[in-house]
C-alpha cells in the first residue's frame, strides 16, 4: 500500500490504488462510493482511476477527501515546490516537471535537453539546422 | 477574392480556411501542399538537425533515444525573437513531418502556450485538447489540400497514392479524410472500383 503520511504526501499515480483498498475494506461498492462523494464523480471514472488512470486534477480533491488525505499531501510527478521560474529554461523545466505525464526522469532529460538547446542558441553557438529560416 | 474549393462540413472548412490563411500569410497558393521544411523557412522557424544529439552528454542521449523515447515527439523553444524545433530523430519520416507542421501552425495561430495552474492547491500543467486538435488538423491539411484530396477520391483512386509533398502516415491520411468530411464519398467510390 503507498506510504502516505510518512513520505511527506502521496503521488496522484497512487491514489487509485488506495481508492480500491479503501473501497474494498470497507466492502463498498463503486456507486456507493460515488454517492459519498456526492456523485462529482461518475461510478465509471472511478473505477478508471481504480485501474490506474491518473485522475483529472479537478477530481484530485474530491478523492483526496473521500481518503482522508489532506490536499496539500498529494505529489505530481517531479514535485512542483519550486520558486517561480526566471529563465526561459527554468520555464520549460517547471512546464515538463507540471505534465503529469511525465515521470520525473522524462521530465529531467527533456529540460537538459532544451537547457542545453537553449544555451548553445543563445550564446551563439553552431548549432546545426535542417533549414535555412533567416535566408528569405 | 475568388471563389474557393472548400468542404461542406462546417468544421472541415474551418480547418481548410485556416489552412489557407497559413499559406496566404507566407506565399503559397490555396490548393498548394506544403512541406514542412518550405514552410519553417518562410516562416523563420529554424528546423534542429538531428545530429545536435550527437553532441550530447551520453548519458542524456540515452534517457532522450533509448529510455524514453517513446515519451516525446517534438518541442519548440524561442530563442531571441527565433522559434527553433526539435523533433525525436527516433520517429518515423511520416511522424516527423506532421508533428513539425503542428508546430508551425500552433506558432502561425497563435495558439496560447500551455499554462501552470494553481488548483485547491495543487499546481497543474494545462492541456487544451482543442488547440492540438486544431494543430493536428491543420497540419494534415497542409500537406493534403482540399481540392486535390477531394479529386483524387472521387476519381475512385486509393488514399495510399495522393500526392504529398512530405512522407504521410496511413493514420494522418485517414484522418485528413474524416476531418474533411469526405470519408463516405471515399467508401462509395473504393466500392465502386472494385
Amino acid at each position: 500500500m503507498p506510504d502516505v503520511r510518512s513520505s511527506g504526501g502521496v503521488d496522484v499515480r497512487d491514489l487509485g490504488q488506495l481508492l480500491h483498498e479503501r473501497r474494498s475494506a470497507a466492502n463498498k461498492t463503486l456507486r456507493q462510493v460515488m454517492d459519498e462523494m456526492e456523485k462529482a464523480l461518475s461510478a465509471s471514472t472511478l473505477q478508471r482511476i481504480e485501474k490506474g488512470a491518473v485522475p483529472e486534477p479537478q477530481n484530485v480533491p474530491v478523492i483526496a477527501k473521500w481518503l482522508g488525505i489532506p490536499t496539500e499531501m498529494i505529489r505530481w510527478p517531479g514535485g512542483l515546490d519550486s520558486p517561480e521560474p526566471s529563465t526561459v529554461p527554468d520555464i520549460v523545466e517547471v512546464h515538463l516537471r507540471a505534465d503529469k505525464n511525465l515521470g520525473h526522469e522524462q521530465a529531467m532529460a527533456l529540460s537538459e535537453m532544451f537547457r542545453t538547446l537553449y544555451d548553445r542558441l543563445a550564446s551563439g553557438a553552431d548549432v546545426p539546422l535542417l533549414n535555412k529560416p533567416n535566408e528569405r | 477574392m475568388p471563389q474557393l474549393f472548400l468542404p461542406f462540413a462546417i468544421r472541415g472548412k474551418d480547418i481548410e480556411l485556416r489552412a489557407i490563411e497559413i499559406k496566404a500569410t507566407h506565399d503559397f497558393g490555396p490548393y498548394e501542399a506544403v512541406s514542412p521544411v518550405e514552410l519553417a523557412d518562410r516562416m523563420g522557424v529554424g528546423l534542429v538537425d538531428p545530429v545536435f544529439f550527437d553532441t550530447l552528454d551520453i548519458g542524456l542521449r540515452k534517457a532522450l533515444l533509448e529510455d524514453h523515447r517513446e515519451s516525446w515527439s517534438a518541442g519548440s523553444i524561442t530563442v531571441n525573437d527565433t522559434l527553433f524545433v526539435l523533433t525525436n530523430p527516433t520517429n518515423s519520416d511520416a511522424r516527423t513531418s506532421v508533428t513539425i507542421l503542428e508546430e508551425l501552425a500552433h506558432e502561425a495561430l497563435g495558439h496560447p502556450k500551455s499554462q501552470l495552474i494553481k488548483r485547491d492547491g495543487l499546481v497543474v500543467r494545462t492541456c487544451q485538447h482543442d488547440v492540438e486538435d486544431e494543430a493536428y488538423s491543420v497540419a494534415s491539411a497542409l500537406l493534403m489540400p482540399y481540392r486535390d484530396l477531394f479529386n483524387h477520391l472521387n476519381a475512385g483512386r486509393p488514399l495510399g497514392d495522393l500526392a504529398v509533398p512530405a512522407p504521410v502516415s496511413d493514420e494522418c491520411r485517414a484522418f485528413r479524410v474524416k476531418r474533411a468530411g469526405l470519408w463516405r464519398l471515399y467508401s462509395a467510390r473504393q466500392r465502386q472500383a472494385s
